[in-house]
């Protein structure tokens, strides 16, 4: 699992805010105070908008998810204990919404999310020309796609990833391999392979 | 070859920046969502302290069990001293019960007419009758538990802060305008999937701000000493 460990060191490292100054906007935020709310979300709504923009492939539903996320947080903010980091519990939040909107969009509209990239999948990536890494990644099926936004690109473990979608370690691992395995043939690049 | 091309997949999943700027600032649509929140929570202290509210406002979350913050009632949601679950719980499984009601109801509206075997279940303009033009499925258990529901929060609505009622009842009027407004452009387009979504989503919220207002102004049942 190298590649995937410096993916997942990568995705972390590079937003970590300050932890003793997110304690205390957290802490006044939780006290009732909206400006350090706000400034809690200056600081993640990009990040929170691309997790959500990434599960759900869809700008509207995107942003319907990133005001979800910030109103849920709200209220829920004497509950946040601080034993994971606010941007973690935060993601969770963003995660559940994102798949609530995603599934009650694919009910309402009957789009049968999964058809269509199995279809493309099994008639063989190989005839379309290679995509840009974000389009490739909003063609993969809803399963695959999932687990490599969460684990690939904002570091979830899989335990976290597997958590937060309800699946098996071992069905994240799998869909994680899955995904990277249809993105190399999509995209033509070489494969590391873990 | 150039050295993009070279990398390797994990390498460049591994440089993505995980950041997508919105197209608008959602701060202000945010803060409004907050407020209405707020104030229909607030509207709750005009309710005597024993029956205080133990769920956050609109979400319905519960939060029985925990300690009492004390954090003021303009900030997230409080922690409360008293078990009010009966009734919360009876408005959830009321608008789980209309809401699949709902579902079904949809789904049978958005159905290809060649694979229905009865007529097609197309939008039909509103007939004069007695009923409610803000109506949804025409079963007989769902006009039923809607009525019920209905009438818990007329019930509760009383109790709110003048205020926090009119607000609510203003959200409620948006709320069967879009319902209206809807209505008639399906008259135009009645298989519009997304008429179709949208008209149904404004059954939702209304169910959502009955929800909202009985389980944030139910009378609380003391909890027990053990």
């Amino acid at each position: 699992m190298r590649a995937e460990a410096v993916v997942l060191f990568d995705a972390k490292d590079a937003m970590a805010p300050d932890p003793a100054d997110e304690l205390n906007t957290v802490s006044a935020a939780a006290g009732g105070d909206r400006g350090a709310f706000e400034r809690l979300y200056r600081r993640h709504a990009g990040r929170v908008h691309g997790l959500c923009l990434r599960l759900t492939g869809h700008r509207e539903t995107a942003e319907d998810c990133v005001q979800e996320t910030f109103v849920q947080a709200w209220r829920g903010l004497d509950r946040f204990q601080g034993r994971s980091a606010f941007t973690t519990w935060l993601h969770r939040i963003a995660v559940n919404a994102a798949l609530s909107r995603r599934r009650r969009l694919a009910q309402t509209l009957e789009t049968g999310a999964e058809t269509a990239p199995d279809e493309a999948e099994r008639a063989g990536v190989d005839a379309a020309p290679p995509l840009d890494l974000e389009a490739a990644i909003a063609a993969l099926p809803d399963g695959a796609r999932h687990v490599l936004v969460l684990v690939g690109i904002y570091g979830f473990s899989h335990a976290e990833a597997a958590e937060s979608l309800d699946i098996a370690v071992g069905t994240s691992k799998a869909q994680f391999h899955r995904a990277r395995r249809l993105l190399a043939a999509r995209l033509e690049l070489p494969l590391e392979e873990s | 070859m150039k050295e993009t091309s070279r990398r390797s997949l994990d390498q460049r999943l591994a440089a993505l920046d995980p950041e997508i700027a919105t197209d608008r600032d959602l701060w202000p649509s945010i803060v409004a969502k907050i407020g209405a929140s707020d104030a229909l929570e607030g509207s709750l202290d005009a309710i005597p302290p024993e029956a205080a509210p133990e769920f956050s406002a609109h979400t319905g979350s519960a939060h029985t069990g925990s300690a009492h913050t004390g954090s003021a009632h303009t900030g997230p949601a409080r922690a409360g001293s008293v078990r009010r679950w009966p009734l919360a719980l009876a408005a959830g499984f009321a608008l789980v019960a209309l809401v699949g009601a709902l579902f079904g109801w949809q789904v049978a509206r958005l159905r290809p007419a060649t694979f229905a075997s009865s007529p097609p279940p197309v939008f039909t303009k509103p007939q004069p009758t007695d009923r409610d033009p803000f109506a949804g499925p025409e079963t007989e258990s769902f006009r039923a538990t809607r009525a019920s529901l209905e009438q818990t929060y007329q019930q509760r609505l009383a109790l709110l802060a003048p205020a926090t009622r009119h607000r609510v009842e203003q959200d409620l009027a948006t709320i069967r305008a879009a319902n209206a407004d809807i209505r008639k452009a399906l008259e135009a387009d009645p298989q519009s999937a997304v008429l179709n979504h949208l008209l149904a989503s404004t059954l939702h919220e209304e169910f959502d701000l009955y929800t909202a207002v009985i389980r944030n102004s139910a009378p609380a049942v003391p909890r027990s000493p053990s």
